[in-house]
């Protein structure tokens, strides 16, 4: 079981828990500046502001759902993966939000405790930590009344949330602006990581991350960007490939997702998801098609026979590591070997060593590429999200500058000419 | 029991009383004055005595991007943190969560024990997820 799926599981009993103790609150009337205990959640002797534990009860909601579907269409994993227990947790939880979300005076509640954060003078402290946490609370905030509009057909129902979470968006949004050039890529680097945990992945949520409107992009959107155009050289290689290989567009699109995965998570995240064991690679899955093939340790179920791309995905160049550069290549050469068609093969590497190439790989490569198999090394660079082709040329030897027979014909022209100056 | 070097408790004393300025002071109810060493070192003494949350972890180093060593970080009821090595012999520091805005907006003020718990709470899933911290190892309250 991953960690991933053991997070889900582990938040999925707080949410059961948290909806136990709210479901008495969702009702007409209620006093959320009461106190009430909530003894599934916290100590049974410790009350707590009615109106908090609403809010906290529907940003776990949210999170936890949205993680969850997006979990399932970025690993591939079949509906059925997901235990009975929380398809009922769904469907209560998604009730108990809709009455919640129904009731304007904790709407003001939640308002107000946003607003709390609103200073009109405060100016960035170029804290990383401190900006971090600001752009999150923010978009968290954003997330539930987004959440909030779905549930009404009518637009959001919550508009003095609404309306403050906006303002302390843009508050946020002024301190990012203001944040010196050499603290952007600390913060950047956090944020990947927080995209990745939320798999928050912009190829899951076409809409919103390419959002026109500045003014309808929150913080934490604006700063990570929109995503990135595909690079010119994924459509010089395809079209090279387009006479060799009837899936040349299939290489397309799966180096296009593999670029923007890449970009948008970095490369460390990426290689720890697409080596994970319930990576099952498919449309919505950073390797963005079900014909690749992944190198690991486990190698993947179907039928090889489907699957004619292959990728190679390396980590450092330790020798005897699985994930050690060195290692991938001779994995990727058996792959080759035992494939029963030509295939396609894209090797994400981030460090690279010529001479030990040329010497241990690139003869076996070569043999590969005269069977029909094609090649794109790709290195990564810094920070991990920049990636760019490797200049190997596998392809058949050139016509060398001088040749033994050449050599032949200069020497008996050679030799003709001074027996003709001796005669 | 945990206990500082004195070089380290006059840096974190002197940080106290210089950036987060009057903050302490709130917590401890001084008026008109300046909290003394002493009553920091006491005062996170109090944090690993009285603690709900104790957990251990690795804290990111944001200028040099990297990790510090593991540490073991204490919570009390007033959410100061105070953080120790992980033999739990040596203060490394001590502080007050006001989760990034001044001191006394969030939670706001007269905010419940339980309130500040779930707060702390969800600041340190968020914290994990970003990487702000690795490698946490949940011992009570958290």
């Amino acid at each position: 079981m991953s960690n991933r799926f053991q997070t889900l599981r582990a938040e999925a009993v707080s949410l059961q828990r948290l909806a136990d103790d709210v479901a008495g609150l969702a009702s007409n009337g209620t006093d959320w500046q009461s106190m009430v205990v909530a003894p599934r959640t916290l100590d049974p002797d410790q009350p707590i502001e009615s109106w908090y534990l609403a809010e906290y009860f529907l940003n776990a909601w949210v999170e936890w759902h949205t993680v969850l579907d997006r979990y399932l269409r970025y690993f591939g994993q079949p509906l059925d993966r997901i235990p009975r227990v929380w398809g009922r947790l769904k469907i209560q939880s998604k009730e108990l939000a809709g009455r919640l979300q129904c009731d304007p005076s904790l709407d003001k509640w939640i308002a107000r405790s946003c607003e709390r954060l609103l200073q009109p003078d405060a100016q960035s402290d170029a804290d990383v930590s401190a900006l971090f946490h600001q752009v999150i609370n923010s978009h968290s905030r954003l997330a539930l009344v987004r959440n909030s509009g779905e549930q009404r057909e009518g637009g959001p129902m919550w508009r003095s949330s609404s309306t403050a979470a906006w303002g302390y968006d843009r508050q946020v949004k002024q301190r990012l602006y203001a944040l010196p050039f050499n603290l952007r890529e600390p913060l950047l680097w956090h944020l990947r990581h927080y995209r990745h945990a939320m798999l928050d992945v912009s190829w899951l949520d076409e809409p919103r991350w390419n959002e026109g409107d500045e003014a309808r992009r929150s913080a934490f959107e604006d700063v990570l960007g929109r995503p990135s155009a595909a690079p010119p050289w994924i459509g010089r290689f395809t079209d090279d490939l387009r006479s060799d290989m009837p899936s040349a567009d299939q290489v397309y699109r799966v180096l296009c997702r593999i670029m923007r995965a890449i970009a948008e998570i970095g490369y460390e995240c990426f290689f720890d998801d697409v080596t994970s064991n319930e990576m099952n690679p498919g449309p919505d899955s950073p390797l963005g098609d079900e014909a690749v093939r992944v190198i690991r340790k486990d190698m993947p179920g179907g039928d090889p026979a489907l699957r004619n791309i292959v990728v190679g995905v390396a980590r450092g160049s330790q020798k005897r590591a699985f994930y050690g550069r060195p290692n991938v290549l001779v994995k990727l050469g058996e792959t080759l070997t035992a494939a029963a068609a030509p295939m396609a093969a894209i090797v994400l590497v981030d460090s690279w060593d010529t001479a030990e190439f040329q010497r241990e790989h690139f003869p076996a490569f070569r043999l590969h590429h005269a069977r029909g198999h094609r090649f794109l090394f790709l290195l990564v660079g810094s920070p991990e999200t920049q990636v760019a082709p490797l200049p190997l040329d596998l392809g058949p030897e050139r016509r060398p500058l001088a040749t033994a027979t050449d050599f032949a014909f200069r020497r008996s022209t050679q030799g003709a000419r001074s027996e003709a100056a001796q005669g | 029991m945990s206990t500082w070097t004195p070089a380290n408790l006059t840096r974190h004393h002197q940080k106290r009383i210089t950036k987060d300025q009057g903050c302490f002071e709130d917590l401890l109810a001084i008026n008109g004055r300046t909290m003394t060493k002493a009553e920091y070192e006491q005062r996170s003494q109090d944090a690993v005595a009285t603690a709900w949350g104790e957990y251990e972890a690795q804290g990111r180093d944001v200028a040099r991007m990297s990790y510090y060593p593991k540490a073991a970080l204490f919570v009390d009821n007033e959410l100061v943190v105070a953080v120790t090595d992980l033999g739990r012999a040596e203060f490394l520091t001590c502080f007050h969560e006001h989760f990034d805005v001044p001191h006394g907006i969030d939670p706001g003020p007269g905010a419940s024990l339980s309130q500040s718990q779930l707060r702390y709470k969800q600041k340190l899933q968020n914290d994990e997820r970003c990487g702000m911290i690795i490698h946490v190892r949940r011992i009570r309250g958290v």
